[in-house]
């Protein structure tokens, strides 16, 4: 039984919407809406879905670059104590309430204060999509490596050289490369220096926000099998976040679907690509490009456009898109529901579909 | 500069040089390649040399304070110039030669100080205005705009009234007048800076705000000010000129190119028989003026040729 | 297969301030009628370079300095074709957009914010089907003349008419000698000895000083009150733009002609700019990777509307994109490009399924597919840049089988098989 790594409760991030002559919150962009998801240790997790459903948001909020409007993220917490106190804080009882509540900011990421919030980024970081903004382009290498140690103060100058050459060494780049600036560098070997970066700190948990999204096909290849490499060499948990779905495929032990802001289907990588349930999973899945000029398929073309986040459609979020939806679709939010080993689904209708 | 891409076999050996420098020598490189910018350059190189070596080329007659101009004699009506005083004379026999020379070093003073103060103000200023933004930012934002709106000349009056008339006061007007500017310039590089996600990547790296400021966002968001403080030590001096022409600076035989100018009110115009009499008196400090403040024009567009982030090859 | 557009042996070089960067090292495409056409490549390999050579419109530093670009549009010119990169200016402005149109990676930056979409869209009709929308309008004009007017309203009406009929007078008598000196250039296009030389300068150069309008109703168009009588042109163009927004699947055609482009979602905003590229009609779509940047969902609906042109609108498509599943869906061949280089070309299934060069075999095997057994396999090394590109075959530095003569000389682009040409010293013998 895998211990769970990150375990994620009912977050909800919205950004407001500012108007009128006061600035006052005339709505929210419902950026997430209330998520549940279990990151295991040592698997890599795909969050696909498209541009507005909230994953990327979702990624930083565990990172703590965006602080949530509620919910609870748990890192590295026993099982049993994550269910005691998430039992008290849905009881009926005040007072129990307020005593879960404080429990939280010594297990939950987003209600920590600023001392624990300093031992967390040790442990946990992130790669970033496009490699030419992710460095700073006034800093060699050599620094912008050593950041994670240096800004915590976790070595000592004379030491930093070493340090970072076996970094580099580890994501395949050498000696030559350490005092120089990031423009110099292709694409490709940018986001090594990143990953170099994420990994300073020995961390367990890195999110991969889209890292092969802004490279050519062959480096992609490149970076995709060091990352692989690295997973297994240094025992790491992903959290793979794309768009891509053969990339993910590739990279992933489980992927979760998102869209807009809620998490519709989760499941082994083989199970959801031989039975997804989800009739946004079938689209997205049928709607792969696949190099292969001999396929057939079936291609299922959704009608209309990503919904706006700040008004998403009430009950099912996918029922204006959806080939079959009916009354109960519009009426009531389809729950997760267990369908079948490790496979859970939000849609009243996966088992007619 | 290279432009190849590194191969793995590069692996093992670095820059034969700090790559910062030879950054630096390339960007040189690149400036003097423009016309422009080496008269730019041998314009305020010849300044600095007056500056620099004026004991020299025209010795002080009062060794307690060089900048009193040297007069002999009391004869209200200027002179032109002769083999006595090259130059000329203002009224009250100044030598303008002097006064061009000494008045040198005062142009650097006023420039290079109000510059300097701007960018300065600017930087702490916009930094905490960009970075922090909320209601810091709108704090420093409104109080930018009311000191937007005090006209220069009403200020310039008020501060004369407080402080007294002389160099520092206009320095201080100058200070005041340009401030704004510079922090608008820093606070909207620094806001596009914040966003980028190598400053997220800090974040996340568990870096302080501090740090992040002083290491990430500002060494990437001042060129915008440099380029303009650069262009804006021309037109400070020639906004001091303008500010001692009008009797806010310093007093008559001051050597200060404004207030040389300011001594010969009544002799622009010469009588009716012959307009251009006295030429040489708006003339010559005001060419001063003028070169100076062109060298340093060209100069500034030569350091936005380098800095601006559209043609840097990044 | 009809050949539609060709380009020979085209170099093009960009004259930074770094150095010379050979672009386009010799490539050469045919594009047939009827076909939908991949260019594939990577970043930096030149297949934007090569489709804005087609079209001429190379950003500065670049420069065209060597080849050809031959079009066979009308069925005269069968035969030979029209070198269009001796032609003149003007002759290309009336070719994009009419013949031949071209649509952009970002679709948001390729739309004018301050405009509207109508505005936008009808740029082309008003450019190129002048003469039609004024004939239109003055139609229109007689028809609602022809009933019972108000009488200052009727004056107004017989003003625009009559302008409108000047401004026509002078397009057609304009387009009529554009016809004779384009059909004389045809004639003496191979000719080259000083005499015709020096008559195609003149035909040239007659062709762009050719004035199309006449200064009194250039004149009245500027006049500040009188102007207005150009709205009457606008509905008419207007009439067309949303029927052309109907056909291309818009919902809501007459308030989207009144919008404008941040309020519409990016996968409309694609759609616009492809009927902004549409809109006359043209025998060639270019499109420079039009669904990189969309989802995947919205990719899909893009393409399924292109497809579903080819049937209709357009003739021919070259596609531009980087991603080979793509390429396996919509295009019947394609040609992969490395470095400024042609590495192969032939039919999308013999690409796929037989693929010659080196490169095409790596890239192939790196692309994940859905029944991925083992680990992507990679290439080795980096795309070189093209200051100072590899000697011989730009590939030879990454190319697992390299042999002594690839540094050496260039691999000519010869036919392995029917249809299937690859330019790869393997092959240059006869060898397998």
């Amino acid at each position: 039984m895998n211990d769970v790594l990150v375990d994620i409760r009912e977050l909800v991030k919205y950004y407001p919407v500012r108007g009128g002559v006061f600035r006052r919150t005339v709505a929210n962009v419902k950026a997430v809406d209330g998520v549940d998801l279990q990151i295991r240790k040592g698997e890599c997790l795909g969050l696909v879905g498209e541009s507005g459903c909230g994953k990327t948001t979702m990624g930083k909020t565990i990172l703590k670059l965006h602080e949530a409007t509620s919910g609870r993220i748990y890192y590295n917490q026993p099982p049993d104590k994550v269910r005691a106190v998430e039992q008290l804080l849905h009881s009926e009882n005040a007072s129990e309430r307020h005593e879960a509540l404080s429990q939280l900011p010594d297990m939950d990421i987003i209600h920590m204060r600023r001392k624990a919030v300093r031992r967390l980024r040790q442990k946990v970081n992130i790669v970033f999509q496009d490699p030419s903004n992710s460095l700073n382009p006034r800093m060699l290498v050599k620094d912008i490596v050593a950041e994670p140690l240096v800004a915590q103060k976790l070595i000592r100058t004379r030491d930093v050289e070493a340090k970072v050459l076996e970094l580099l060494n580890v994501v395949g780049m050498g000696e030559g490369h350490l005092k120089r600036y990031p423009h110099e560098f292709s694409g490709g070997q940018r986001q090594r220096l990143a990953i170099a970066r994420a990994l300073a700190t020995n961390p367990d948990f890195v999110l991969m926000d889209e890292p092969t999204s802004a490279l050519d096909v062959s480096v992609q290849a490149q970076i995709l099998n060091l990352l692989k490499n690295l997973q297994s060499n240094f025992q790491l948990t992903y959290l793979f976040v794309t768009h891509h779905l053969l990339v993910v495929k590739y990279m992933a032990n489980r992927i979760a679907v998102m869209y807009l802001g809620k998490l519709v289907e989760l499941s082994d990588t083989k199970e959801l690509f031989e039975k997804p349930l989800h009739p946004y999973t079938k689209a997205l899945l049928s709607a792969i490009p696949v190099p292969d000029p001999d396929t057939s398929r079936e291609r299922i073309i959704l009608t209309g456009e990503v919904p706006n986040p700040v008004n998403p459609p009430t009950a099912c979020r996918f029922h204006p898109r959806c080939e079959y939806a009916r009354d109960v679709c519009r009426e009531e939010e389809p729950k997760l529901e267990e369908a079948g080993a490790n496979h859970i689904v939000a849609c009243h209708r996966w088992r007619e579909i | 500069m290279s432009t190849e891409v590194l191969t793995e076999d590069m692996k093992t050996q670095g820059p034969s040089r700090h790559p910062g420098w030879s950054e630096f020598v390339f960007s040189m490189k690149r400036l003097f390649k423009n016309p422009l910018t080496i008269i730019g350059l041998a314009i305020i190189l010849f300044f600095v040399f007056l500056a620099i070596f004026a004991p020299i080329l025209a010795p002080p007659p009062r060794a307690h304070d060089p900048f009193l101009m040297p007069h002999k004699g009391w004869q209200i009506q200027p002179s032109p110039p002769s083999a006595e005083n090259p130059l000329g004379t203002l009224p009250s026999q100044y030598d303008i030669l002097y006064g061009v020379i000494w008045g040198t070093r005062n142009a650097f003073r006023i420039g290079i100080a109000v510059v300097a103060a701007n960018l300065l103000v600017g930087l702490i200023l916009g930094s905490i205005a960009g970075y922090f933004g909320g209601i810091l930012d709108e704090i420093v934002m409104r109080i930018a705009d009311i000191f937007y709106a005090i006209p220069i000349l009403v200020m310039a009056m008020a501060l004369v009234v407080a402080i007294g008339r002389g160099l520092s006061s206009v320095v201080v007007v100058l200070i005041i007048l340009n401030w704004p500017t510079y922090t608008r310039v820093v606070r909207s590089e620094i806001l596009v800076v914040r966003n980028m996600d190598y400053i997220l990547a800090a974040r996340a790296s568990g870096a302080s705000h501090l740090r992040i400021l002083f290491k990430h966002v500002l060494p990437n968001s001042i060129f915008s000010a440099i380029i303009v403080a650069s262009m804006n030590v021309g037109v400070t001096v020639l906004i001091a000129a303008a500010l001692s022409f009008l009797g806010l600076g310093s007093d008559s035989g001051y050597a200060d190119w404004g207030a040389m100018v300011a001594t010969c009110r009544n002799y622009i115009v010469g009588p009716a028989e012959n307009r251009l009499a006295y030429w040489y008196l708006v003339f010559i400090p005001g060419f001063t003026i003028a070169l100076f403040v062109l060298g340093w024009n060209l100069l500034g567009d030569a350091v936005r040729d380098v800095f601006d982030p559209r043609m840097r090859r990044r | 297969m009809e050949k539609l557009i060709e380009t020979q042996d085209l170099y093009t070089d960009f004259f930074t301030f770094e150095g010379v960067v050979k672009a386009l090292n010799g490539v050469s495409v045919i594009v047939n009628e009827g076909e939908t056409y991949g260019l594939v490549g990577e970043s930096g390999c030149g297949k934007s370079v090569t489709v804005r050579s087609m079209m001429r419109i190379v950003q500065t530093p670049g420069k065209i300095v060597d080849g050809k670009v031959v079009i066979f549009f009308r069925a005269e010119d069968r035969s030979r074709g029209i070198d269009i990169l001796r032609r003149s200016e003007t002759y290309m402005t009336s070719l994009r957009g009419d013949s031949i149109s071209m649509i952009f990676q970002e679709a948001s930056t390729s739309l004018n914010p301050v405009l509207s979409i109508g505005f936008q869209v009808g740029e082309s009709f008003n450019f190129h089907r002048r003469a039609q929308m004024l004939e239109e309008t003055i139609k229109d004009l007689n028809k609602e003349l022809s009933n019972r007017v108000f009488f200052l309203t009727r004056g107004w009406k017989v003003l625009q008419k009559a302008v409108f009929r000047r401004e026509l007078a002078v397009l057609q008598s304009y387009e009529s000698e554009i016809d004779h000196v384009d059909h004389e250039l045809y004639e003496i296009e191979n000719q080259n000895d000083k005499e015709s030389l020096h008559r195609k300068v003149l035909l040239n150069r007659r062709r762009d000083r050719l004035r199309e309008k006449s200064f009194l109703v250039e004149f009245l168009k500027r006049f500040p009150f009188i102007s207005y009588y150009q709205r009457r042109q606008a509905k008419t163009v207007r009439r067309h733009v949303v029927k052309l927004l109907r056909s291309l699947g818009v919902s809501n055609p007459d308030r989207v002609v009144d919008c404008h482009p941040h309020e519409l979602s990016g996968g409309m905003q694609q759609r616009i700019v492809i009927a902004i590229a549409l809109a006359c009609h043209p025998v060639l779509l270019i499109a420079d990777e039009p669904t990189s940047n969309l989802d995947v969902t919205i990719q899909a609906q893009i393409v399924d509307l292109i497809k579903q042109l080819k049937q209709t609108i357009i003739s021919s498509v070259l596609f531009i994109t980087h991603d080979l599943g793509l390429v396996a869906e919509i295009c019947d061949r394609a040609s992969v490009m490395y470095a400024g280089d042609i590495s192969e070309t032939a039919e999308v299934r013999e690409i796929f399924h037989n693929p010659l060069h080196p490169y095409t075999q790596g890239l192939l095997r790196s692309v994940p597919k859905v029944e991925q057994a083992d680990k992507l396999n990679t290439i080795p090394g980096t795309v070189p840049a093209l200051i100072n590109p590899p000697s011989g075959c730009r590939f030879h530095p990454r190319c697992p089988s390299k042999m002594d003569v690839c540094p050496q000389e260039k691999p000519p682009l010869i036919e392995h098989s029917p249809g299937h040409w690859v330019a790869c010293h393997l092959y240059t013998d006869g060898m397998k």
